[in-house]
């Protein structure tokens, strides 16, 4: 609960100073929205990393292998990085770099999917 | 979590919206572009060094 009521907070203080800002400084106030939503992430993830071990303690409980949990973490964060980035680049209303990031990031979570994918046919393969 | 952060980063625009304000009421154009500019260094200095961070933690965090 106190880590929801921080966040809302920190939240709010930040699009305030933002729009004080930003009346004055555009590119200031565009610094500060990165820096609320980095400072908020970093909380975020501070929490976020007992879910993580959580579910590495249940994959392991489960026999699952990290080759196959690894490529899904993995996927998970650069969708975290990709969003952030391209939302940022959204609201200082540059779309083209922040679809640019879009695709990048796409790929980039299919590249690290591949081995996944090459499970899913071998045992397809081993199947028929 | 790193609030001083926020703070420093608004003062430094307030700052120097002030400054910008008055160099151009005096009539010095490009002193007030001189300390936009010189601003936007000094906190986008932060900035990167803040998203670095934030980077390295999710990377270690996920096994990247």
């Amino acid at each position: 609960m106190a880590f929801i009521v921080k966040v809302i907070a920190v939240a709010v203080v930040g699009t305030f100073l933002c729009i004080i800002v930003g009346k004055y400084q555009p590119e200031l106030a565009l610094a500060l929205a990165i820096v609320t939503g980095v400072t908020l992430l970093v909380y975020a993830m501070g929490v976020f990393s007992g879910v993580i071990d959580l579910i590495k303690e249940i994959a392991e409980k489960a026999g699952i292998s990290s080759a196959i949990l690894g490529p899904l973490l993995k996927t998970t964060a650069i969708a975290i990085m990709t969003r952030l980035t391209s939302d940022i680049c959204q609201d200082a209303g540059r779309g083209a770099i922040a679809t640019a990031v879009d695709m990048a990031g796409t790929a980039a979570a299919l590249y690290v999917a591949m081995p996944l994918l090459r499970t899913v046919f071998q045992m397809i393969e081993e199947l028929i | 979590m790193n609030i001083e952060l926020i703070f420093k980063i608004a003062a430094v625009g307030i700052v120097v919206a002030v400054l910008n304000i008055l160099l151009k009421n005096s009539g010095r154009e490009e002193q007030a572009l001189m300390t936009t500019i010189a601003g936007l260094v000094v906190v986008l200095i932060v900035v990167v060094q803040e998203i670095y961070d934030l980077f390295e933690l999710i990377r270690s965090l996920f096994g990247l």
